[in-house]
């Protein structure tokens, strides 16, 4: 089943008319199967982070179609959306984007609280989804308590917590260190095999991007190629270092502050 | 690109800020020049107030001039630690300290060179308007020129130029000290989570509960001794409710899951202890300084509105004479109702009641002070008494025979001057006549400010028959329409009526102007500083708000990214700034509530309605700034976009 189909989508910053226009994405399609776990990877200025948050709903595309789950969410209004992405959609950030006024669980639970789900259920909710992501022991701490990897399990936790139809992931791992990349990585293929969830992830970090099912590579605002992952995960990240490669410019490239 | 073209440009950039800081100077300059041109107005300088008048309207000045120091000084530091991050960056690219000096002088020149001038132009179109209703008000006997003193001008552009050029120094010197990488991280440092204590609550609570007991119990008759314990109470009380209580409150409602679950609820309450704690100093002094304004403009205005209340009470009657006999009485009768059908004024039936003036025989003690040792004293049977009382819908007596009633010249003076069941004695001539005091009373209920005696009937009619002529009296008393504007009236029945009559003769209208017009002044300049007062109130809040903007921009992006509807952004952001807004004026009004309550038992009348009407219009004010922040606020946080 196709929880994500993106149908040329194009994005034109400045106007159409003027000399200034910049063609940041260009007539990129993309399907997601359900339960999918998908890698999007490309250098910097290639339009990753455009393509993101077209996919998010936060930014609406100059032309194409969107559909997530059936629906197209540029046909919704303002607060439709609004209510469409916190049902629908999951969101991982780089810098956490965790409210430091409230406790982890707290974070965790803001979905379902705002949907106004009944105290029970969220409490179980909380506990399950905690469990999952080894988070249990550190959810009533503040969140500077805790370390980033941490944080951004927590941060995973509150994307899953009301079972969206798809997670999006924007360099999750851009602000930790190797050890608490692999955890959270580790989490979310966890959550992946163990929960089904279909995650999207938008990363330049090869390492990251080998514990995708699929990862597809945009250069230039268009589609370059697509790869696969076969049996080994170490086979998998050579083929990403030789697309990377051949995409030209460099994988380790400082990605931007998307604060 | 000149420094003086980055100082022009960093206003643009940072116009929004500066807005609310060139708002309120423009205010308070506009509100010292006004009252500038009236002190200095040549009519004015030169008129013949009474010293202590003239005193106060300087005193108000200075008052004005010391709090406009005191509240610049906390809006330029509350905008230039906004800024903060602006500076470090600047010093970061290598701008030297001497230089930020020197841009941020170009900045604060204009700016201050700005306000002024729009506050100072401001004033003038407003000049005359205030000339208007000082004329009204202090009864001048020629409406003010609309002339503006060079003095004021000079006064006005000096005093402001050279204050807000020294306030800017100030934050400057601390900018200046702090490590640029403290300035960069102003925003970013992680909020502990604040803590309180239940002993300090309790203090708090405590504290309220003492003041506001002294105030209510003990307030009127001990106000000397316990003005200053009460103030330090209630001050003491509310800081640890704002720093320590107001947290106490919230972590309960997170503690009650239900509530705390439901939807917006978790973001309100968890950001409010936060918002609260950062705030509780601003929170505090707002209430404090609301429970001024409200506590010093509900007196004014009690003292001002109360006048005619307090008229009517002690002067029961609009005329009245006592005179030698029933001939005079019928001429001044005849006088004030020829008098009032020339003014048009009705007037009905007067009314005489019969009286003597006898000597008080028995001493009180030997030290007490003259009015607490009649001496002379009025009779009048209990009939006449009760015949008024009812009219006037006071308290009615039954006396025996042998038996009296006291009562005191004035309302206030409530302690007892003999003991109840003293025999006292009053002689008039050769006659002396003793009776049993029954019970004394504050207060006569005739136009007497003398101590009068109420008899039996058979008593009176007794004493009346012995008395020589010249102790018996009639006392004539007429109401009119429309007592308040019978000045004219009384001038004209006064001139009719022969001199030694004169003293005998007393109007209702002449004690009320007199008190009107002496606390007129004093009313009018209470609330001229009570409403600067409650400028500055609104403004600290306001400028707490635009403070934290940044935070609060950052973190309705991600809430936005995340799901949340504007309007449910809205919502939080609205509880808010609503609970910054009006919790302090709450704690000030209850505050003043007490502080009226005290007035109300020492003046000895009702302030509820002059209380409440207050609090009222100071809630409708604070509303309409609560509303006009909120909507700035939101302008704010939406220039960012989703």
């Amino acid at each position: 089943m196709e929880v994500l189909r993106a149908h040329a989508l194009t994005r034109i910053y400045g106007t159409k008319k003027s000399m200034l226009s910049y063609k940041a994405l260009n007539e990129v399609s993309l399907q997601v199967e359900a339960g999918e776990f998908v890698g999007v990877m490309g250098p910097s200025g290639s339009g990753k982070t455009t393509l993101l948050n077209l996919l998010a709903t936060i930014d609406r595309p100059t032309s194409g179609t969107l559909e997530i789950n059936g629906v197209n969410p540029y046909q919704l209004k303002k607060r439709e959306l609004a209510l469409f992405r916190r049902r629908q959609l999951g969101f991982i950030f780089q810098d956490f984007n965790l409210l430091d006024t409230l406790s982890v669980k707290e974070n965790i639970i803001l979905p379902l609280v705002l949907d106004g789900i009944g105290e029970k259920e969220i409490e179980q909710r909380a506990v399950d989804i905690a469990r999952l992501l080894n988070i249990e022991s550190i959810l009533n701490k503040r969140t500077y308590e805790i370390s980033g990897g941490q944080q951004q399990r927590a941060a995973a936790a509150r994307a899953l917590i009301h079972n969206p139809a798809i997670l999006l992931a924007d360099e999750p791992t851009g602000n930790l260190d190797s050890k608490a990349a692999n955890d959270v990585l580790e989490s979310l293929r966890n959550l992946n095999e163990e929960k089904n969830a279909t995650i999207l992830m938008v990363t330049h970090d090869p390492f990251a991007a080998s514990f995708c099912e699929r990862i597809v590579f945009i250069k230039d605002g268009e589609l370059f190629t697509e790869i696969r992952r076969g049996t080994s995960r170490q086979v998998f990240f050579q083929q990403i270092l030789d697309t990377l490669s051949m995409l030209g410019g460099s994988a380790y490239d400082v990605s931007p502050d998307r604060s | 690109m000149t420094f003086r073209r980055i100082a022009r440009s960093n206003i643009k950039g940072n116009l929004y800020r500066y807005l609310t800081y060139y708002a309120s100077t423009v205010c308070i300059v506009m509100i010292f020049f006004m009252y500038a041109a009236f002190i200095f107005h040549p009519d004015v300088a030169t008129a013949h107030f009474r010293p202590s008048v003239r005193r106060g309207m300087i005193l108000a000045e200075y008052i004005i001039i010391i709090f406009s120091f005191f509240f610049m000084l906390y809006s330029s530091s509350a905008f230039l630690t906004a800024r903060k991050k602006e500076f470090g960056l600047l010093n970061l690219l290598g701008m030297s300290q001497p230089q930020l000096n020197r841009l941020l002088m170009y900045e604060s020149i204009i700016i201050s060179v700005l306000s002024i001038g729009t506050g100072i132009g401001l004033g003038l179109l407003f000049t005359k308007l205030f000339f208007m209703v000082l004329d009204v008000l202090l009864e001048m006997p020629e409406p003010l020129a609309f002339i503006i003193a060079p003095e004021a001008l000079g006064l006005t552009f000096l005093s402001f130029f050279i204050l807000s050029q020294l306030l800017f120094l100030v934050p400057l010197w601390r900018v200046g000290r702090t490590p640029i990488i403290e300035l960069l991280r102003v925003a970013r440092q992680p909020k502990q989570m604040p803590v309180y204590s239940k002993w300090l609550i309790l203090f708090s609570l405590f504290c309220l509960g003492a003041g506001y007991g002294m105030a209510w119990w003990g307030g009127k008759d001990y106000l000397f001794i316990l003005m200053l314990p009460i103030l330090v109470a209630t001050i003491i009380g509310t800081y640890f409710l704002f720093t320590q209580g107001s947290i106490a409150i919230l972590y309960r409602l997170r503690h009650n899951r239900r509530l705390f679950y439901n939807r917006t609820n978790l973001l309100i309450v968890s950001q409010l202890i936060f918002k609260l704690k950062d705030n509780a100093r601003v929170l505090f002094s707002v209430a404090i300084l609301s429970a001024v304004v409200l506590t010093a403009s509900g007196t004014f205005y009690t003292m001002f509105a109360g006048m005619k209340q307090w008229a009517e009470l002690n002067v029961p009657d609009t005329f009245s004479f006592l005179a030698k006999n029933e001939g005079d009485a019928a001429r001044f009768e005849q006088a004030v109702s020829s008098a009032a059908s020339k003014e048009g004024i009705g007037v009905n039936t007067p009314e005489r009641i019969t009286m003597l003036t006898v000597k008080v025989a028995t001493k009180v003690s030997a030290d007490a002070p003259p009015f607490r040792q009649p001496e002379e004293a009025h009779v009048l049977s209990v009939r006449d008494f009760n015949h008024r009382a009812e009219r006037l819908g006071t308290p009615t007596i039954q006396l025996e025979s042998g038996e009296m009633l006291l009562l005191t010249p004035y309302r206030q003076l409530t302690d007892p001057v003999y003991p109840v069941g003293t025999a006292i004695t009053f002689r008039s001539g050769a006659i002396s006549e003793t009776a049993r005091l029954k019970e004394q009373r504050a207060g006569t209920n005739l136009n007497l400010f003398t101590y009068t005696v109420v008899l039996p009937d058979s008593d009176f009619a007794a004493l009346h028959a012995q008395v020589p002529p010249s102790s018996r009296h009639v006392y004539s008393a007429l109401h009119t329409e429309k007592w308040e504007k019978t000045k004219q009236l009384m001038t004209l029945v006064r001139s009719e009526l022969p001199p030694s009559w004169q003293k005998d003769i007393a109007t209702r209208i002449e004690p009320y102007l007199e008190e009107r017009d002496s606390y007129a002044l004093t009313l009018f300049l209470g609330v001229f500083v009570a409403i600067l007062f409650f400028i500055a109130a609104g403004s600290m809040i306001y400028f707490r708000l635009f403070t934290e903007l940044q935070e609060d921009r950052a973190q309705n992006m991600a809430l936005s990214r995340i799901g949340m509807t504007e309007e449910e952004l809205k919502r939080i952001a609205t509880v808010q700034i609503g609970i910054i807004f009006f919790l302090p004026f709450l704690i000030g009004s209850i505050h003043a509530a007490f502080a009226l309550k005290t007035l109300g038992d020492i003046l000895a009348i009702s302030v509820w309605n002059y209380g409440l009407l207050v609090i009222v219009v100071y809630f409708a004010m604070q509303f309409i700034y609560f509303l006009l922040s909120r909507h700035m606020y939101f302008r704010q946080i939406h220039r960012a976009g989703y």
